[in-house]
């Protein structure tokens, strides 16, 4: 009985003193209770399995100066419409081929080399019977709603009027993007300064009515490709790879897309002590992810710090995208009297109620956070631990790709004016018009995306 | 030497008819803030950055704990050098070579820097005590350097105009008003 006693005391004593140290760690807590918004994983990019293609050609008679030749001037269009069939091919299951000018119609595979040869452009029948007499993008955009899991690759010279960019004409281009974009669909547009030896038709021109044009050499016909952003992707490296391994003048290429967002820093824990420079130097330093991946810089102080969060635009911007144009911070700061993180009851962290604390920059290159910039150190009161935390997110869509076809854009009421120069390289109807048409819908279809989230976790010490 | 232990105890008497008031001060100072007393009201309507601590959320007895500690300190600094500035000039004063009428006079000079030095050594202790809390606003450390330099000007003032000797009440000013068998 006696030995019993003896043996509970001892178990008694022994688990006492095993658990009193642990009991120590889990009481305090060096974070308050919060919750941050965390990245939802629909908005990855999913993994794109193959499915089909769809091709359209323009088959308007301006497509036809493209495969005649013009000495002294490279033909990309016949080269670059010769290895897309065989990219598409690599990129689907199946491909299916068709034409489209006021109508579509399906090409049988037999008829696909025609697409390089002028017979393809030319019609026999009547004029009002005719396929080729104008370009009706908006139906290869309708037909791209179809299959929501194809790929369409849509090759033009994206000749666009007035007329066709105002009322409901532009309500039925815009309404199949707009599908496109919600579906997490995006658009790459590549560009590309062929040779031209043939007819541009419906020049408008000041007086009312269309003038055409003949004596240009040059001039970019477009390949519009609707579907994952993987594999717009693959069809620009199989293209830049196989055409444009200089990316010389010739060439040109944007994303539009409803997520210009590449990757969520946290989910992939990109974000390192780098990030915030010379925070490693401080005392006391370190770096961890914490529950829910949230990066929280650890380190003691004083007043006298400035700190600013750094991330380049390579690491979150989807390349070649319109980019991010406004982000929005959510800041949350918290102070405990106690500093020694075992002794912090939940109790002792207060939430400040301050609106803005820092403020973030575009650096071109890189987005910046000045961390404690409109609530500076300097107001805080020292002696205390304090807890801030930021979650970025891209707030606005940019117009990046807007400036990258600017060179080729011809505004309709200088259309005439330009003919009258006679210019050897013709530029491209309305072009910057269509590219703000596009990053408007992309940017309706926009959602918040979380960048980031960063806390910092520190002591501000008096000297 | 009688004397001078007859100027320093007129002094003490003389500061203590104010210098109790910085006793309770001090006393109230270290006991900590209570809500509803009228001092720390007046700590959270002038000298407390009343604006930063609602911005942080933090509670008035978080911010003030510290700070009254911080100005009970300060007081007995100031307190201390009024007491032995003034206890000083009123030993000292026995020491002055005043040989003719007329000539305590010149030592007013004398006293006038040296209550400059007590005035540099007052504002000295207020400042660092001031500047060692990031609760006081900019408001309140004026207000507790005005105060501590002239209240403990005061007491160090009534300490040498009753403890100077008599011989070189002339050099304090307007100590020569006292009545001659004072």
């Amino acid at each position: 009985m006696l030995v019993q006693f003896r043996n509970i005391y001892f178990f008694l004593i022994l688990s006492l003193f095993l658990t009193s140290p642990l009991q120590s760690q889990t009481k305090g807590t060096c974070q308050p209770e919060f919750s941050l918004d965390q990245y939802s994983e629909k908005q990855d990019l999913k993994e794109t399995k193959k499915n089909p293609v769809f091709v359209f050609f323009d088959g308007s008679l301006s497509m036809q100066g493209f495969v005649k030749d013009q000495p002294g001037q490279k033909n990309l269009y016949r080269d670059v419409v010769d290895d897309l069939q065989q990219i598409s091919e690599n990129v689907g299951t199946k491909t299916f081929y068709h034409r489209f000018g006021s109508s579509i119609e399906s090409i049988r595979e037999n008829e696909i080399a025609r697409v390089t040869k002028p017979t393809f452009y030319v019609c026999e029948q009547s004029q009002a019977k005719c396929n080729n007499q104008e370009t009706r993008l908006e139906l290869a955009f309708k037909a791209a709603n179809a299959n929501k899991n194809g790929t369409y690759i849509i090759v033009t010279d994206l000749f666009l009027s007035n007329k066709q960019l105002v009322g409901s004409t532009l309500n039925s281009l815009t309404t199949p993007l707009k599908s496109i974009l919600k579906n997490g669909k995006s658009i790459g547009v590549f560009g590309v300064m062929s040779s031209f030896n043939g007819t541009i038709y419906d020049i408008p021109a000041k007086a009312g009515g269309t003038i055409k044009y003949a004596d240009a050499k040059k001039r970019p016909f477009y390949i519009i490709v609707i579907g994952d952003q993987k594999n717009i992707n693959r069809i620009k490296k199989n293209l830049e790879e196989q055409h444009f391994i200089d990316k010389s003048e010739q060439y040109k290429f944007a994303l539009i897309t409803s997520s210009p967002v590449l990757q969520n820093l946290n989910q992939n824990k990109i974000i390192t002590e780098n990030h915030i420079s010379t925070i490693s130097n401080a005392a006391n330093f370190k770096f961890e992810y914490s529950g829910n991946n949230l990066a929280v810089y650890n380190f003691d102080t004083n007043k006298k710090r400035t700190m600013q969060f750094n991330v380049k635009n390579s690491e979150i911007i989807v390349p070649g995208s319109a980019g991010v144009e406004k982000y929005k911070v959510k800041e949350n700061l918290w102070s405990s009297k106690e500093t020694n993180c075992r002794k912090i009851q939940a109790s002792d962290w207060r939430k400040a109620k301050i609106q803005k604390i820092s403020s973030w920059k575009d650096q071109g290159d890189k987005f910046s956070l000045d961390l404690f910039k409109d609530f500076s150190l300097d107001k805080l009161f020292t002696g205390y631990r304090y807890f801030y935390t930021a979650s970025i997110y891209a707030d606005k869509p940019g117009n990046l790709s807007e400036e990258i076809f600017k060179d080729w854009d011809l505004k309709d009421s200088e259309a005439e004016d330009f003919k009258g120069q006679n210019p050897v390289e013709f530029k491209t109807l309305n072009l910057v018009k269509i590219m703000k048409i596009l990053n408007s819908v992309a940017a309706d279809m926009f959602e918040p995306t979380l960048v980031a989230n960063v806390a910092l976790n520190f002591n501000l010490l008096k000297k | 030497m009688i004397n001078i232990f007859r100027s320093l105890g007129y002094a003490s008497v003389a500061m203590g008819s104010l210098g109790w008031l910085s006793f309770l001060l001090i006393g109230n100072l270290l006991k900590g803030p209570n809500a509803d007393s009228s001092l720390a009201q007046y700590f959270a309507d002038s000298i407390i950055f009343e604006e930063r601590r609602e911005e942080l959320n933090r509670t008035f007895t978080d911010v003030s704990g510290e700070l009254f500690l911080l100005i009970a300190h300060m007081n007995i600094a100031l307190l201390a050098a009024a007491i032995l500035m003034a206890l000083s000039w009123s030993a000292l004063s026995h020491f002055l070579n005043i040989d003719a009428p007329g000539k305590a006079k010149i030592y007013f000079i004398h006293w006038t820097v040296f209550t400059g030095a007590l005035g540099a050594i007052l504002f000295s202790i207020t400042w660092y005590f001031t500047q060692s809390s990031d609760a006081i606003s900019t408001e309140g450390v004026w207000k507790l350097t005005l105060f501590g330099i002239v209240f403990y000007t005061l007491i160090y003032y009534l300490g040498v105009v009753f403890g100077t000797a008599r011989f070189a009440r002339s050099s304090v000013l307007f100590a020569n008003k006292l009545p001659g068998g004072f």
